[in-house]
């Protein structure tokens, strides 16, 4: 996954405005409790949990859904479930298949059936018993 | 064999990318519902409210999902579709949701 300038920009500033947001939801009932303390005419009425202002709570709004945006839209990568899709993307090499990175896998045949193409060349296997049988004859003399 | 093994036999899938794919999205999903946890602490909704915004949150991101990564068609990428996209692990989002709900809530208003 790599992250894209913009996102990286948008979860940055974001994050701050969500920060601001709590700090601000924070200082207003501290705020609140210090003023119906301090006076007298206010200190029956129960805290109300749910009177933030107006501006935190679209603050608050409109940075996370940023937030979530900016999270969202930096480069998930998702692959195509069809086979024929998902083939036709490695073999035009959209796609590098996993356990390779870009480097590696310039050059070499990325498509899903190339291990068919593939085989090794034939055995020599007249020179492998020559070989084997003068091994034998090395061993046998020391 | 019924139609939906033919289905599969004439378009065939990759399990694996089945498997990275809605691992991906339940990733996002659990991610972003820590922070809407943060947003309801912060906003002190209580009790159904706080559902609610937290059902309306996970829409919003399934809505920003198939909007993203997917290009707007959730087909290719989920066999479902955008259902598979909306519902992906629910119990455990509402889990991290109301953990930093509440951790929030408490943090705000001591």
């Amino acid at each position: 996954m790599s992250r894209s300038a913009p996102s990286k920009v948008l979860i940055a500033f974001s994050s701050i405005l969500l920060a601001h947001a709590c700090y601000s939801a924070h200082e207003h009932s501290l705020l609140s409790t210090v003023l119906q303390s301090a006076t007298p005419s206010a200190a029956g009425t129960p805290t109300t949990g749910s009177s933030l202002p107006l501006d935190i709570t679209l603050e608050t709004l409109v940075s996370v859904a940023l937030l979530l945006v900016g999270i969202v839209s930096s480069g998930w990568e998702l692959k195509p479930i069809s086979l024929r899709k998902y083939a036709g993307l490695l073999e035009s090499g959209q796609i590098v298949p996993d356990g390779m990175d870009a480097k590696s896998a310039k050059g070499k045949k990325k498509g899903l059936f190339d291990g068919l193409e593939e085989r090794p060349g034939f055995l020599d296997i007249r020179k492998q018993r020559k070989e084997f049988a003068d091994w034998i004859k090395q061993q046998d003399d020391s | 064999m019924n139609a939906e093994e033919r289905d599969l036999q004439i378009h065939p899938i990759v399990p694996e990318n089945v498997v990275a794919n809605s691992k991906t999205i339940v990733d996002l999903h659990s991610l972003s519902s820590s922070l809407l946890g943060i947003a309801a602490g912060v906003l002190g909704l209580e009790s159904y409210s706080g559902f609610l915004f937290y059902l309306l949150g996970t829409l919003f991101v399934s809505f920003l999902i198939i909007t993203f990564p997917m290009g707007g068609k959730p087909n290719v990428y989920v066999r479902g579709g955008w259902k598979d996209v909306a519902l992906a692990d629910v119990t455990g989002g509402v889990m991290g949701y109301v953990l930093t709900w509440t951790l929030f809530f408490g943090l705000v208003r001591v």
